[in-house]
């Protein structure tokens, strides 16, 4: 005898009549012997049945009348962007956004008050980066190595002063 | 046949006739209507993500290549429109289904035009159907009230057979927990 596992993956097949006919028989097997899961695909025909009435609130004629006029009047309020003015491919404007972004939040990680830098693990803070933007992630996981981020986002000069500043509003 | 005129519109309107796309718009304007209806349950949404998705097939008709029928691309244009919008807008709200709709015994199937015409049961259904999670509402709907089949849904979705009714198992298991009022004897 198949198992009830089996019975609930083939269900929608046997809902829908799609069954094969040698599936089928050891579907309907099962359900002479298992009265619960004869119950549940009773209680699935007679909902699937009562969704089939849903009816469709028909909308009047005069309505589709308007609707391509309408649609014209939002292509002229909407024009066409001029693609060939763009001077980078989409790929690269994403990828430096993407950068830009993760600098962004990198600062504001590291502008938060009273966090001691100095004594924080530089693998800390890149997981800290990275864990901040799990799209950023994705986008630069397969190119970087988690220590390149922050090193060649953010040059050295930049941290130092950061961290300066950091002490400073801390004092 | 259909798919045929769609190529032949599609061709013409890559070849700049206006009128080409206008025919497309009106032959199919109230499926992607109504299916944007059927995910959003809001007329004023569903037009103008219905149009929302005209205007991008009008846009970008230079990259459809015809590997997929027309209409599988604008479906797909529209559920992702509608998914988008749900999800932005934070339409869809899950509902406990410990909340069951409860109503009066009536045997619906052995008369379906009152069943149509009954607001409660109507009302009921819809309450239901606005209930489950987008992924599900979606399958469903391109299923049950669109008529597509498993392998159009996959295909609008981007996503396998199986994948498919897997999410309609779990869409059907709990529309009857909701709608156990009207099932149950």
């Amino acid at each position: 005898m198949i198992s009830c596992r089996k019975v609930k993956r083939w269900m929608i097949d046997y809902l829908e009549g799609t069954l094969s006919k040698k599936k089928k028989v050891l579907f309907k097997k099962h359900l002479s012997k298992c009265s619960r899961c004869a119950q549940e695909v009773e209680a699935l025909v007679k909902t699937q049945r009562l969704v089939r009435l849903k009816a469709r609130e028909e909308m009047p004629e005069g309505f589709w009348a308007h609707y391509l006029p309408r649609l014209k009047r939002r292509l002229e309020e909407k024009p066409l962007p001029r693609l060939e003015w763009r001077p980078v491919p989409t790929l690269a404007l994403t990828t430096a956004t993407a950068l830009v972004l993760l600098i962004v939040v990198a600062v504001s990680l590291l502008r938060i008050p009273g966090l001691d830098l100095e004594s924080l693990p530089r693998e800390v803070l890149v997981e800290e980066v990275r864990a901040s933007n799990s799209e950023l992630d994705y986008f630069i996981a397969d190119s970087f190595e988690p220590e390149e981020i922050v090193q060649a986002l953010i040059p050295q000069e930049i941290l130092d002063s950061l961290i300066n500043s950091n002490q400073e509003s801390t004092l | 046949m259909v798919k045929d005129e769609d190529s032949f519109l599609i061709g013409r309107f890559k070849k700049g006739e206006e009128s080409a796309f206008d025919e497309l718009v009106n032959r199919y304007m109230k499926r992607i209507y109504y299916l944007a209806y059927s995910l959003t349950s809001n007329h004023a949404d569903a037009l103008d993500l219905s149009q929302e998705a005209f205007i991008k097939v009008y846009r970008s008709i230079h990259r459809f290549k015809g590997r997929s029928s027309f209409y599988t691309w604008l479906y797909r244009i529209t559920v992702n429109i509608c998914l988008n919008h749900l999800k932005k807008e934070a339409k869809i709200k899950e509902v406990s289904f410990d909340e069951r709709i409860e109503v009066a015994q009536v045997d619906w199937w052995s008369n379906p035009k009152k069943a149509l015409e009954n607001k409660e049961l109507q009302e009921g259904l819809t309450k239901a159907i606005d209930s489950l999670p987008p992924r599900q509402k979606t399958v469903f709907t391109l299923r049950h009230l669109e008529g597509l089949s498993h392998k159009e849904i996959a295909s609008i979705l981007g996503c396998s057979i199986g994948n498919v009714k897997a999410n309609l198992f779990q869409a059907l298991q709990k529309l009857r927990e909701r709608l156990k009022g009207y099932v149950e004897d």
